[in-house]
């Protein structure tokens, strides 16, 4: 008995997790946040920023001089892992000529790696300012909606035992 | 025997405090602030020419439970209303009533009942508080989970972290309900010094009083430069304060404590 009342417990503890993460992004999802940052990219090579982003909409701002030409690469968790072993595979790819301004929206949340390249024979000195918008985690709303089943699961085949038990103790 | 009466009579405490759903309610309020404070979207640069799968990996690690450590200061007040609630139904509430006469006819010393009631408020609110934390820093980068589990010197800062908060606020509240004797005087005691602390911290600026310290030590922890001396002395003063509060209160109980 004091099993089942432990697990039926832990049932409840897994789903009132998820219920809070839900809630919270849902109440969150009014906030927005910015992020600055200067950029050095060197002649013929390139600049990186490993930078976590949410499911949700940012604008991202690249300052550099007026003659700078290279190309803007977004790589997601995997194509860094691809990016590594040696071949790119980004998730979005822009020609850039002086300062630009784009609009990217990942579809789940995690690490994203934005990559200049500079294709000119002078070093160039700039800054990023990532703005992410008001808007829903949907991956999160996913995610806590599947933790809230995990824990009704576990809480319903406990109540089901229980009640077998109580059963087979009544001699039904 | 002495030591399995000691831990029968603890898990009678846990079973007291868990009668009502208090640690459902603290995991829902903790993963709710760990969730809805969003942190700050943590970025890194890696240099090109070493790129290495494993760094970035242990990077993201590191970012993730650092963020969740600096997080973990925000739940400071939720935290110590229900550490007052504990230590008040634990402590003072039982010296009040007289309830502490029936443990103390039992064969277990006094040292066995302080300690159990203590421990069983401390584990309450550490299991929460390092489960609700743990969540959000698993959540955060699913794919990275495999490799958060395998960073167990983080995983190891995080958890110290948090026991350390978990400790300062269980010993300052306990000792608070034993030398007051009484139910509503600790129950209002303690979250008021608790509520002063915070303000205090917060409009002088001491970096050694709760909560500004807790931040302090979780910068200390996952700092990559070794700490300073100053860093040292702040990231002591709440242990060093908790330990004097409950040796105290160990004291008191054990020698002075009359029960009417």
């Amino acid at each position: 008995m004091t099993k089942t009342r432990i697990m039926l417990r832990i049932g409840l503890s897994i789903a009132i997790i998820g219920l809070a993460i839900f809630f919270s992004n849902l109440t969150s999802s009014l906030m927005s946040s910015d992020m600055y940052a200067s950029i050095s990219i060197p002649s013929n090579g390139a600049d990186n920023l490993v930078q976590y982003f949410s499911n949700r909409s940012y604008e991202i701002r690249i300052v550099v001089p007026e003659n700078f030409n290279g190309t803007l690469y977004v790589f997601n968790y995997e194509g860094i892992k691809n990016l590594i072993k040696g071949f790119k595979t980004p998730l979005m790819e822009t020609n850039i000529n002086g300062s630009v301004l784009i609009d990217f929206t990942p579809n789940r949340r995690g690490p994203y790696m934005i990559l200049i390249e500079n294709k000119t024979s002078k070093r160039a000195e700039g800054a990023l300012n990532i703005i992410e918008k008001e808007a829903v985690n949907q991956d999160l709303i996913g995610d806590s909606l599947m933790i809230i089943l995990c824990g009704l699961a576990i809480t319903t085949v406990t109540l089901i035992i229980k009640h077998r038990k109580i059963g087979c103790f009544k001699g039904d | 025997m002495q030591g399995n009466k000691f831990l029968a009579t603890l898990m009678w405490e846990l079973k007291n405090l868990c009668r009502f759903p208090f640690p459902e309610t603290l995991l829902a309020m903790f993963v709710y602030i760990a969730f809805v404070s969003h942190g700050s979207h943590f970025s890194f640069s890696v240099p090109l020419e070493y790129l290495d799968w494993l760094k970035i990996n242990r990077e993201l690690a590191y970012h993730t439970l650092e963020e969740a450590a600096r997080l973990s200061s925000e739940v400071y007040l939720p935290l110590g209303i229900f550490v007052t609630i504990f230590t008040t139904l634990s402590f003072a509430y039982e010296i009040e009533n007289g309830l502490l006469k029936v443990y103390f006819s039992h064969p277990i010393s006094k040292k066995g009942i302080f300690l159990s009631k203590f421990l069983s408020c401390f584990f309450l609110i550490y299991a929460t508080f390092s489960i609700s934390f743990l969540t959000y820093a698993l959540l955060k980068i699913p794919e990275n989970i495999p490799y958060l589990i395998f960073s167990v010197d983080l995983i190891f800062k995080l958890l110290l972290l948090t026991a350390l908060e978990c400790f300062f606020m269980a010993s300052l509240t306990t000792s608070f309900s034993i030398f007051s004797e009484k139910a509503s005087v600790s129950l209002i005691g303690s979250f008021a010094i608790i509520y002063i602390l915070q303000l205090l911290s917060e409009s002088v600026r001491l970096p050694y009083l709760p909560p500004i310290s807790f931040k302090e030590q979780a910068f200390t922890l996952f700092s990559s430069t070794p700490p300073q001396f100053y860093d040292i002395l702040n990231f002591a003063s709440t242990p060093i304060i908790s330990t004097f509060l409950i040796l105290l209160s160990y004291i008191y109980f054990s020698r002075r404590l009359e029960i009417a």
